[in-house]
């Protein structure tokens, strides 16, 4: 189309207007021509009004570009002209031009088409994105009206579960009533602390040591003046159950040893709250009453009271199992170890140091018992409560539909927003914002992340899998694990953000398993060398001198000489300079005849030893290797 | 007679190149020339006529170019193409088939002579 023939209109405009209507080829040539001004063109058009209204109207509602938009008034103006020459008149040829909004729309339409391939193609690519999104956009409405119309059916209760089950123990079987007494008539801690400590809380003092002889002091006057709380524990400990029930405002503890703990076991704010917050403090209660054992059992053995250093130890381990009974969650199971462990150990101090403090059937009544931890064998964890937690999640954000499956819903997502609050904060969405825009972003949020979680039935699933697996792996003894196959199916859920937002629900929830399952077979195998250890002294006792090997002592003393837990070989001993030293060849696995690593810092290592990987990866730092010495107590390195 | 509009919308572009293949004419031209050789039964408004002009040009058909007439006018003049040439060969040879079967049919019941100018449609 040659364009340039088209006349120009008269050049009485200013010279800005013309510049604004001049195409840019002109510009290019230094012309300023302005012929893309449609107005200017009309006002030179010689036509009656009513035909140029006409071609105004259809130039206008064409909405074309202006070098088209001046193409068809030019070509209509002559058209019209041509008409009133041929001796028509205006309204014969507007009535036979038809209607102008029709064709403007078809000039239009016939115009686009004449327009540039790259033009035509990008419009198209604009087109079909346009549409795309409109789909989405339709899509995520209908995703957004079905996010909010589902609402989760909260059913199951395990707080009621517990609850039963702790009111269905005889009340002359419970213990938790005679830990809460105890509790509250231990006596504020004193306020006269020596000069260079600050005042420490009844915690800090529990945990005093006798290293720290002042505050072990004071420990001991404390203890001293509370004997009846010590014998209010030691009554609980001996009942079989714990019997505690969560919001039961009966088994609240007021706590005067510490008055600024005064808000203590809080009640549930509801009758069915989440299972993640099932607070455990009366767990630290028992903590803290166990902390009180050992120190009593430690100044009964400078006193050389054997019959009360053995109640003691004794409650000790009747607490450690009412701590695996609160809930049986995995963190109540870890309490207990730690507990046992503090127990082995002082049984362990005490028989190094004061032997003559147990008399035979002192430690007859300390073997049996612990001996009986674990039921005789390893000591095992519990995974109940673990699973607990990811059933009541699960109900509690996604819908039921009766089958086991569901989806997301807005409460169940701010409940995972809520449980990942550490990991949203950057996004402003964590746990307590109520207001209105806070809450439409979590519930846009909440729609997209629905497509992309699994459904309830594919999360339970999972987590039933690897809960599976986590239980069959405590049960497998520390010699024989190898790769966790639940750290190799997590790992990389974890590692992939988007697996990771898929499967949050779970993996929010789900332990680390490999860390407490260790703890378990290094608190066994402490457990072990305690019995080994009394047996050990029985012998000696017996027979004048100690035995130049453990199976001297079996079946008299003991059943079978225990497994080291790291090898699944017996237990090793030796006796050095006369005196016997009971040890495991470690994390290393190479027996170094019973000689304790080199700097006291891998010596710490080893008592707090935690094996990534017992059997694959093994350390091979020089400083730790050496032996676990298990009895006696070794104070440091060889150094 | 009017002719139905899809009916038109088929004729209507075989008869502007039919036209044109006698040479370069404007819009007013063509459709003075198709009112007047279809003796009004292939009028058609400019509101249709224009549009499918630039059709045509946007389907290379036909091509436009200004002119500056001998009266000093300037005017639009549309011309066919040689691809426009092979689509009237087409359609020219479709409208004898579709002739020679109405007249089968018995709906045209005479040999139709050119109404419209457009010689060739009819057998």
């Amino acid at each position: 189309m040659n364009q340039s023939a088209i006349p120009l209109p008269d050049d009485r405009r200013g010279f800005w207007v013309r510049l604004l209507h001049t195409p840019a080829a002109d510009l290019v040539r230094l012309r300023v021509t302005g012929r893309l001004d449609v107005k200017a063109l009309m006002a030179e058009a010689d036509l009656p009004e009513p035909l140029r209204q006409v071609v105004r109207q259809v130039a206008k509602k064409t909405r074309l570009w202006r070098c088209e938009k001046v193409d068809v008034a030019q070509e209509l103006i002559d058209h019209f002209g041509d008409g009133l020459a041929a001796g028509q008149s205006p309204d014969g040829l507007i009535e036979a031009f038809g209607n102008p909004r029709q064709a403007a729309r078809l000039i239009r339409r016939a115009k686009r088409r004449n327009r540039p391939l790259f033009w035509r193609v990008w419009g198209s690519v604009i087109r079909v994105a346009a549409w795309t999104l409109a789909a989405a956009i339709v899509l995520y409405a209908v995703i957004f009206v079905r996010f909010l119309w589902g609402k989760p059916t909260i059913a199951w209760n395990y707080m009621a579960e517990l609850n039963a089950e702790a009111k269905a123990i005889p009340e002359d079987e419970r213990a938790w009533p005679l830990y809460r007494e105890a509790l509250m008539k231990l006596e504020p801690v004193p306020g006269d602390f020596p000069t260079e400590h600050r005042q420490p809380n009844v915690w800090e003092l529990a945990a005093a040591s006798p290293d720290e002889v002042e505050m072990w002091n004071v420990l001991s006057a404390y203890v001293a003046r509370n004997q009846q709380s010590i014998e209010l524990t030691r009554r609980a400990a001996a009942k079989r159950r714990l019997g505690y029930c969560y919001g039961n405002p009966a088994d609240a503890v007021p706590f005067p040893a510490d008055p600024a703990c005064r808000q203590l076991v809080p009640s549930p704010r509801t009758d069915n709250p989440m299972v993640i917050h099932l607070l455990l403090e009366h767990v630290q209660r028992l903590r803290l009453l166990a902390l009180f054992l050992r120190a009593d059992a430690g100044l009964a053995a400078e006193d050389g009271d054997g019959a009360r250093a053995t109640a003691d130890l004794v409650a000790q381990l009747g607490i450690c199992r009412h701590s695996y009974d609160a809930g049986r969650f995995l963190i109540s199971n870890l309490v207990g170890l730690a507990l046992l462990t503090m127990a082995f150990d002082t049984v362990g101090e005490i028989l190094a140091d004061r032997p003559e403090t147990f008399s035979d059937e002192d430690l007859h009544e300390l073997a049996h018992e612990i001996a009986a931890t674990g039921d005789g064998g390893p000591l095992r964890l519990q995974w109940e409560g673990e699973r607990a937690k990811v059933r009541d999640l699960l109900q509690r954000i996604y819908t039921d539909n009766g089958e086991g499956d569901g989806r997301l819903t807005p409460e169940g997502m701010q409940a995972l927003l809520t449980l990942a609050a550490s990991v949203f904060q950057d996004l402003g969405i964590a746990r307590g914002h109520e207001s209105w825009g806070k809450r439409l972003y979590v519930d846009l949020l909440g729609s997209a992340a629905s497509v992309a979680v699994p459904e309830r039935r594919e999360l339970s699933r999972l987590a039933d899998r690897l809960l599976d697996q986590m239980e069959r792996e405590s049960q497998t003894p520390l010699w024989q694990r190898s790769k966790s196959k639940v750290e190799e199916e997590v790992h990389p859920l974890w590692t992939s953000p988007i697996e990771a937002i898929r499967f949050a629900p779970v993996l929010l929830l789900l332990p680390c398993s490999g860390s407490p399952i260790e703890e378990a077979e290094r608190t066994t195998q402490r457990r072990d060398a305690a019995l080994v250890a009394i047996a050990l002294e029985l012998y000696r006792r017996r027979a004048g001198d100690w035995p130049e090997r453990l199976d001297q002592l079996v079946p008299d003393l003991l059943p079978s000489v225990p497994p080291d837990r790291f090898d699944g070989r017996p237990l090793r001993y030796r006796l050095a300079d006369g005196r016997p030293v009971v040890y495991s060849v470690g994390c290393d696995r190479v027996d170094d005849g019973g000689m304790p690593p080199r700097s006291a810092r891998a010596y710490e290592s080893i008592r707090f030893w935690y094996p990534t990987w017992p059997t694959d990866s093994l350390p091979r730092d020089q400083e730790d290797r050496g032996d676990w010495v298990l009895w006696p107590p070794v104070e440091g390195g060889s150094d | 007679m009017r002719i139905e509009r899809e009916l038109m919308r088929g004729a209507g572009p075989v008869a502007v190149l039919k036209l044109l293949e006698g040479g370069p004419m404007y819009g007013y031209e063509l459709v003075s020339a198709i009112a007047k050789r279809s003796d009004g039964v292939l009028a058609m408004g400019q509101s249709t006529l224009y549009p499918m002009l630039y059709n045509l040009e946007a389907q290379g058909f036909v091509s436009s170019q200004w002119r500056e007439t001998e009266s000093g006018r300037k005017r639009k003049y549309y011309a066919l193409t040689a691809k426009g040439e092979r689509r009237l060969a087409s359609d020219a040879a479709q409208w004898q088939a579709v002739a020679r079967a109405m007249r089968d049919l018995g709906i045209l019941t005479e040999p139709q002579g050119p109404a419209v100018g457009i010689e060739g449609a009819a057998p």
